[in-house]
């Protein structure tokens, strides 16, 4: 009798420790891309916006990735000028080796991110942690960058 | 009259109190176990016989033998594991390449299957078969030589991805073959020999542009709506290059450049955070181009080569473990895959990554303490600002 009820709660217990393993919480690191995060701080709400294109620099291991408002992207996908008051966001992370995909690089660290507000005349940059606001350099850049050609 | 059931059961017995013991547990009448015979037994013959010893060592011996018989027989029921019809056509590898995969993976992906004595044993035998035949199906080694050597290097890349997520080999078959692991060392060699970012290899022939065919190799796209729904019923997803992004991907192994999207049910779920469980409905386009360089190490997206979808509807696509997979390729949009179940395709390489929903892709962190953070705020600009570990994310910018 004895030996029923300890062989009984054993089993318990293995099915216990089964169904708690099957939904043992996983890290968050290995659901999202952590590092990649975008601090707070930003003047626009790059993320939320279209994407234009994206762009990678071996020499610097980058990737960078062009966002816009609504008005930018319309104009970009049209293949006309930036209306002024149209803004753009490039964030330029440093590449990491995709932990899912041998041969595949995604978005590490984030090193800057650059808005261009067309028709102002200036832009601004945004590197370091937390964010140090900076005259943006890549104006003339960003504006030449072509959209991908999307259906 | 008795003080106890022993005092009962032995109280007429001279015999030694263990064997007595013994009978009064098989519930035998003091008599009859004293005496037991067919005639006196209660049970007759077949009381007597379930009694006695030897009879049981007899019959125990007799099903012993009819089992030895049946497994016997099994052996003779064996699937052939002879050479398939397939062109014998060896991966083009080096030596050092070839030694690995001939010592890691033959043994089930090529037409010169290794078993050990125990998998030559039916049923034990029978698994051994099937997977040996499965394996083949997905990757032969001995006839891969015969694709083009983009699709060759895909093979392998997929092999290196499977063994890196400790998906290959298969566990059950670690169970049987211990030490048949592949090496940390083996898998750098594997590595090194692919080199996806080697530079001399941009741009070159792609196994997406292969896949692609002759259509996506043409102008500038301007794709259209595709004519159809992919073959297992996953719908062409317009708008998906509305969607907000998921991540980007550089592809050295296929010399592509990728956006991620999502729609909104994605997008709230991981503001939610959500994962790994991916809600019902939500969907990821991953939008494939060309990677372009332009001989100074810059990348841009070239050519449009395809969009792939993931869709969830647990009941629709429950044979696919919930996912509705499509692929539409080069500029027509051309629906990719054979017959309704073409997603076995899709499935078999996302199965590494099961715990994360079969979704390959970790997303951009966004959520609530993000959202707020995205608006524009004094501490951004203040001096204070400058102070390390501000914002709930600055804790997590560290490399991974």
């Amino acid at each position: 009798m004895r030996l029923r009820r300890t062989s009984t709660a054993a089993a318990a217990a293995l099915l216990l420790a089964f169904l708690c393993g099957c939904r043992q919480k996983m890290a968050e690191g290995d659901l999202y891309d952590l590092p990649a995060a975008l601090r707070s701080g930003l003047p626009y709400p790059v993320l939320q916006w279209k994407i234009i294109t994206t762009e990678v620099d071996r020499n610097t291991c980058t990737m960078a990735t062009l966002f816009g408002d609504d008005a930018a992207v319309e104009a970009a996908r049209a293949g006309i000028a930036y209306p002024a008051g149209a803004v753009l966001g490039l964030v330029t992370w440093r590449e990491s080796e995709d932990p899912h995909w041998f041969g595949a690089r995604i978005p590490g660290r984030p090193v800057s991110v650059e808005f261009v507000i067309v028709g102002r005349g200036v832009d601004e940059t945004f590197t370091g942690t937390p964010w140090r606001e900076a005259p943006g350099s890549m104006a003339e850049q960003i504006r030449q960058m072509r959209p991908t050609p999307v259906p | 009259m008795f003080a106890s059931v022993e005092g009962f059961l032995f109280a007429h017995w001279d015999t030694p109190w263990p064997d007595s013991r013994r009978q009064a547990w098989r519930h035998l009448p003091v008599e009859a176990a004293a005496h037991p015979g067919p005639d006196t037994h209660p049970g007759g013959w077949r009381g007597m016989m379930k009694a006695d010893p030897m009879v049981r060592a007899r019959r125990g011996l007799g099903a012993l033998a009819l089992v030895l018989a049946a497994a016997l027989a099994l052996q003779a029921i064996r699937p052939s594991l002879g050479s398939p019809a397939g062109a014998q056509v060896e991966v083009a590898v080096p030596p050092q390449v070839r030694e690995i995969l001939v010592r890691r993976c033959y043994a089930c992906h090529s037409d010169q299957p290794r078993l050990v004595w125990w998998d030559q044993v039916a049923p034990v035998y029978w698994v051994a078969a099937s997977d040996v035949q499965r394996a083949r199906r997905v990757l032969n080694f001995s006839e891969l030589g015969g694709q083009s050597l983009a699709r060759q290097r895909a093979a392998l890349y997929e092999s290196v991805d499977q063994i890196q997520l400790g998906a290959m080999p298969l566990r059950l078959y670690l169970l049987g073959h211990p030490h048949s692991g592949v090496m940390a060392q083996e898998l750098a060699t594997l590595k090194a020999y692919l080199a996806p970012f080697r530079p001399a290899d941009l741009p070159g022939d792609t196994s997406e542009s292969a896949a692609a065919g002759p259509e996506a190799l043409t102008s500038p796209p301007a794709p259209q709506q595709p004519v159809g729904p992919s073959p297992n019923g996953t719908p062409f997803l317009p708008g998906f290059a509305n969607w907000k992004v998921i991540t980007t991907v550089d592809r050295g192994d296929d010399h592509t450049l990728r956006i991620i999207t999502g729609n909104d049910i994605a997008i709230r779920a991981i503001q939610a955070r959500q994962l790994p469980s991916w809600p019902e409905g939500a969907a990821f386009a991953s939008i494939a181009w060309q990677a372009v360089d332009d001989g100074h190490g810059h990348l841009r997206p070239g050519k449009f080569l395809q969009v792939e979808f993931m869709e969830k509807h647990r009941i629709q696509f429950a044979g696919a473990e919930g996912w509705g997979f499509a692929r539409f390729v080069g500029n027509r949009l051309r629906p990719y895959g054979n017959g309704p179940h073409f997603d076995n395709e899709c499935l078999g390489c996302h199965a590494p990554v099961k715990k994360n929903d079969f979704v390959f892709s970790l997303p951009l962190p966004r959520g609530p303490e993000a959202k707020g953070a995205e608006s524009k705020g004094p501490e951004a600009k203040g001096p204070e600002a400058t102070s390390p570990g501000t914002g709930p994310r600055g804790a997590e910018g560290a490399e991974r």
